[in-house]
């Protein structure tokens, strides 16, 4: 009795112990997967539409109606060249009626769950673009540079595709969305209208900008300026120190008061660049982070349009002296 | 030319930052790579490198800043982390040396990757470029890097030099260390430390990934050009440093050229180069020696056989069939040979076949002496059977010199100018010979 009972005292808390390390870790997981699956369970009655970046949410959320619930796949300040889908984008993709992208190879990792995909409606928002209308590469015509949403024109076509292709799925919608796109082509005629304005304020001889990776051709194509940066259209390509000396003779010839950052790279190349200027005796502005791949999260920069004005003001700001 | 000339003379300051930068860690992690080198674990630098992954991002979650010294620290912490995990898992349990720094560096790096991913996945403010530290961005280095940099390397020279006879003894003999009081723990501890160091601040350069390129690399070109501890220091660094070098340089000079990969390119480049060409130890030259050996060996035999049948009373006119009675040789083989003996002026064609010149015949005579010499040694010394001895002789008659030779010579008692050739009759029977 007095022996066995430490024995038995012993085993009894080693049991306990595995007890409950597997009631904990099975609790953790059950209080993950409620976690999850919770948002999920709203009522079916709305048609759910998924878009890849926020700038195409915002598109969407401008132009379609209550009958649509837009959710966007990437969050704001996140990379679309180079995201990898996680398993929760795939629920949400799998539970969407709807599904929008880019296109033009924007998405790189995302096009190949798309394809997978069936008994959705897909739509490529840039699939009515003629090739003049795509920036490419003369060297290489097949690398096309995506970030076409800096010109209003083809801002213009792809709520147009959206619509178009949406209609012709729920007819009943016409009449709203139509009227909607009027409403936000004006909207975006107007914001054009006053970038122009913005950009018409900088000498003419101080229009170019300065980013990290190729993603204004369209805003410079759009509203006559000239941009220089280090890397290519996708931020996946390398540059080497040969980029960058390139680019800080081209500054202090040039003096171009200010260079730019971008809020999906990394500051540390344009830093470089700034302190090589330096060196050189020209003192050239880092300016703020410019808006290129998803919207920003402040107050003035979560909308397309403000997008747009954001970039322009700050562009104004920076290269007048 | 002229771009050779700027990128020479430094004038850019942007290639001022890269070059000293990738220069010193290409340096540094040379030197400090050849301790692990030599202590044969070289696989502890790959890693420590792979393991920093986390430390770099649970600095950058706790931080909320890119702060290079922050994340430095945090890389730190956690490669010193993975050598304690190996060690423990060596010491505790029945799993080797490699397996356990195989699980070790998966299992950090793969969770780097989920940090990694659940970072990018949900809006941290100002996350991007943290996905440089894998696979480094070299070209983009500003001045504050190359001090950092040169500190390090300062650290490294003053820490190797301070116990260089320490270090010394615990790779080569680490008994004796012991046993003079030298602390095995503090050593080891020393390079890890050192490596930790170097490799910290240098995958901000050339990424996690290729990292411990430039530590293994260096060293293992180094070896074939030396086999002492101080020159393979010297030589590892200093091929790590002329790497760096070469990489920024092709970054400055082609369009598009990452600065990193290229340096472990070129320095991969050395290797081979190394491997290949190297005096003494190259594979070309190893080959080469291999070859003239061979063909030594073939001649020595052809004079022998020849001689050894004058000596027979076979005549002086010898034929391939003659010779290949007692030593065979093949067709393609004999041309080559005969044409070589010809060529020396060792042997002189006589119509249908060859005689031996005067020259020839001494040398052969020499071969032939040292071969008889040999069996009587192995007879009278090893005691071994007669019938053994013979085999033996036939490979050794290639690498007597004569300074053996005479050693043997006096530890049989014989006088210098013996000639076995006489002698031999009496210890192996005619018949044995034939």
């Amino acid at each position: 009795m007095f022996q066995g009972l430490p024995l038995l005292f012993r085993i009894n808390t080693n049991k306990m112990r595995q007890f409950l390390f597997i009631a904990f870790v099975a609790l953790g997981f059950t209080a993950c997967q409620t976690q999850d699956s919770s948002p999920s369970e709203g009522e079916n009655s709305t048609i759910k539409v998924v878009a890849t970046t926020s700038i195409l949410t915002d598109w969407a959320s401008n132009v379609l109606n209550d009958e649509f619930e837009v959710v966007p796949l990437l969050k704001k300040g996140i990379d679309p060249h180079v995201y990898k889908p996680t398993k929760k984008d795939l629920d949400i993709l799998r539970e969407a009626d709807v599904i929008l992208y880019h296109g033009v190879h924007l998405e790189g990792r995302i096009i190949d769950v798309l394809e997978k995909m069936q008994g959705k409606l897909i739509i490529d928002v840039s699939k009515d673009f003629t090739t003049e209308d795509i920036i490419s590469d003369p060297n290489f015509p097949a690398s096309q540079d995506p970030h076409y949403w800096f010109d209003t024109e083809l801002v213009k076509k792809s709520i147009n595709t959206i619509v178009n292709e949406l209609v012709a799925e729920y007819p009943g919608t016409e009449q709203d969305l139509k009227r909607r796109v009027k409403n936000y082509e004006l909207a975006i005629n107007a914001s054009a209208l006053s970038v122009h304005d913005i950009i018409d304020e900088i000498d003419s001889n101080m229009r170019i900008v300065i980013t990290t990776h190729d993603a204004l051709s369209y805003f410079a194509r759009a509203f006559h300026i000239e941009v220089n940066t280090l890397q290519g259209a996708s931020t996946v390509s390398e540059f080497g120190l040969r980029e960058i000396t390139e680019l800080v003779d081209f500054i202090c010839e040039n003096k171009v008061p200010a260079i730019f950052l971008e809020n999906i790279v990394s500051p540390q190349a344009m830093e470089s660049v700034q302190r090589g200027c330096e060196e050189k005796g020209f003192q050239v502005k880092l300016g703020p982070e410019l808006l290129s791949d998803s919207l920003g999260s402040e107050e003035d920069q979560d909308t397309y349009l403000e997008m747009l004005t954001f970039n322009a003001r700050t562009i104004a700001a920076y290269l007048a002296e | 030319m002229e771009v050779f000339y700027k990128y020479l003379t430094l004038t850019d300051p942007n290639v001022r930052y890269v070059v000293l930068s990738i220069v010193l860690l290409g340096g540094v992690s040379g030197a400090v790579g050849s301790f692990n080198f030599l202590r044969k674990k070289t696989l502890v630098g790959e890693t420590v490198a792979h393991s920093m992954l986390p430390g770099v991002l649970i600095a950058f979650l706790l931080s909320g800043v890119k702060n290079p010294y922050v994340l430095v620290l945090g890389a730190a912490i956690s490669g010193w982390l993975s050598i304690l995990l190996v060690d423990a898992i060596t010491t505790h349990s029945k799993i080797k040396g490699d397996s356990a720094l195989a699980i070790v560096l998966s299992s950090f790096f793969g969770f780097g990757i989920v940090l990694l991913t659940m970072i990018q996945g949900r809006y941290v403010g100002n996350q991007s470029g943290l996905d440089h530290y894998i696979f480094g961005n070299a070209a983009a280095m500003s001045p504050e890097d190359s001090v950092a940099f040169a500190w390090v390397s300062v650290a490294v020279l003053i820490l190797v030099v301070a116990n260089y006879f320490s270090l010394k003894a615990i790779i080569f003999n680490p008994d004796y260390a012991k046993s003079i009081g030298i602390s095995r723990k503090r050593i080891n501890g020393l390079i890890s430390f050192i490596t930790i160091l170097s490799i910290s601040v240098g995958i901000k350069a050339v990424g996690i990934v290729m990292m411990s390129a430039l530590l293994i690399i260096p060293p293992t070109a180094a070896r074939f050009w030396t086999q002492r501890f101080t020159p393979l220091l010297l030589i590892s660094g200093f091929f790590g440093a002329v790497a760096g070098w070469l990489g920024a340089y092709v970054s400055y000079s082609q369009t598009s050229m990452p600065t990193g990969p290229w340096t472990i390119v070129a320095v991969s480049v050395i290797a081979f180069i190394s491997m290949l060409f190297a005096p003494k130890r190259g594979v070309v030259y190893q080959r080469w020696n291999k070859l003239m050996l061979k063909r030594r060996i073939n001649e020595e035999n052809l004079l022998k056989t020849a001689v050894q049948n004058e000596v027979r009373g076979k005549g002086k006119l010898f034929t391939r069939t003659a010779i290949s009675e007692r030593q065979f040789f093949e067709l393609k083989l004999w041309k080559r040979t005969i044409r070589r003996l010809v060529r020396k002026g060792m042997v002189t064609k006589v119509n249908t076949g060859y005689t031996l010149s005067g020259k020839g015949r001494r040398y052969g005579a020499e071969i032939d002496r040292r071969h008889k010499i040999w069996e009587v040694y192995l007879q009278r010394r090893m005691q071994m059977s007669v019938h053994l001895v013979h085999d033996e002789a036939e490979t050794m008659e290639h690498f007597l010199t004569p300074e053996i030779e005479e050693e043997i010579l006096g530890e049989l008692g014989l006088c210098s100018r013996f000639n076995p050739i006489l002698e031999i009759h009496e210890l192996i029977p005619d018949t044995e010979v034939a």
